[in-house]
């Protein structure tokens, strides 16, 4: 049997084929990142949301994304930037702190959107303890995971994500 | 500053081995990104892989004088290992942990991490540009703390 290239490449996961994806190298891609419920005043490490932005876009400027960067107090913002607002990005960042886990239809949303996702955290989620949330499922093999590096933490999901799109 | 970059077992099959969860590089191509890009900040890369967990936990043990920090990815360990647990509580540098794919979002047997809760951090699902992706990090993260 043979397969469609097409068929097969929509089979695959994503950090694989680049090749087959699309790559537009003549337009900026844009990035979505997003933060949950108290990120407005962030508890872990020594850092605030301020930096956290300067840093962010500092660094897309250098990488040629552009960045939207949001904070929401209000879960169900949160969700509906998922479900609606992410589908006109490239790629997404998020750190839902605490304001996900139970919206299951924000996560369907992105695992259908099929691009880039990277869930990052300030500190060490698995050190507290307390039995952590299961981590976001986004699109088959695309969901990045990273926690314990404070604002590095963005920084390492942006340059990911730049060397996704961009190869 | 000097990194030990550790690989636990099967890692030595990258590349051939479910190439469309892992990628189509070899460990070979990893280690040697991870030291250029080392090479470049003045981060001295030690890159090993075993498939014995003593080795590991050996391994870490010798780090604990000799390096600034430890990136791990040790595989299926992982999800088994409480003596690899220890070895990393016992190791005073920075120290991470480091998956290719989202242990979180395959097989239910991979969703405990004996390695987590003894890292300072965990960086997982980003392919196998998550090893230089952190070397480039470490002299930032290193000077933090």
């Amino acid at each position: 049997m043979t397969l469609d290239p097409g068929v097969l490449s929509n089979l695959s996961n994503g950090f694989l084929p680049r090749e087959n994806r699309k790559v537009n190298l003549t337009m900026d891609q844009a990035l979505l990142i997003l933060n949950g419920p108290g990120l407005a005043e962030p508890s872990g490490g020594d850092v605030t949301l301020e930096q956290i932005q300067r840093e962010s876009e500092t660094l897309c400027e250098e990488l040629g994304m552009n960045l939207d960067f949001r904070q929401t107090d209000d879960p169900n913002e949160l969700s509906r930037w998922i479900t609606e607002d992410s589908r006109r990005f490239d790629a997404l960042i998020i750190n839902p702190a605490d304001g996900y886990g139970s919206d299951d239809e924000a996560l369907k949303a992105m695992r259908d959107l099929g691009r880039p996702m990277i869930e990052v955290h300030l500190t060490n989620v698995f050190q507290s303890g307390t039995e952590h949330a299961k981590p976001m499922q986004g699109p088959n093999g695309e969901t990045g995971f990273i926690c314990g590096l404070g604002l590095h933490g963005y920084l390492l999901g942006i340059k990911a994500v730049a060397k996704r799109l961009q190869g | 500053m000097k990194a030990l970059i550790l690989n636990g077992p099967n890692l030595n099959l990258l590349g051939t081995r479910e190439p469309d969860i892992y990628g189509t590089k070899t460990l070979d191509d990893v280690a040697r990104e991870c030291q250029a890009k080392g090479t470049d900040i003045g981060v001295d890369v030690d890159f090993r892989q075993s498939n014995f967990e003593g080795q590991l936990v050996e391994w870490i043990q010798e780090a604990a004088d000799t390096t600034d920090a430890i990136v791990i990815n040790a595989a299926a360990y992982t999800h088994t290992s409480v003596a690899i647990h220890d070895a990393l509580k016992s190791y005073p540098g920075f120290k991470v942990e480091l998956h290719i794919s989202n242990p979180h979002l395959r097989e239910s047997f991979r969703h405990v991490s004996f390695v987590s809760p003894v890292v300072d951090a965990v960086v997982a699902g980003l392919g196998t540009d998550g090893y230089a992706h952190v070397v480039e990090m470490l002299p930032e993260l290193l000077e933090k703390t």
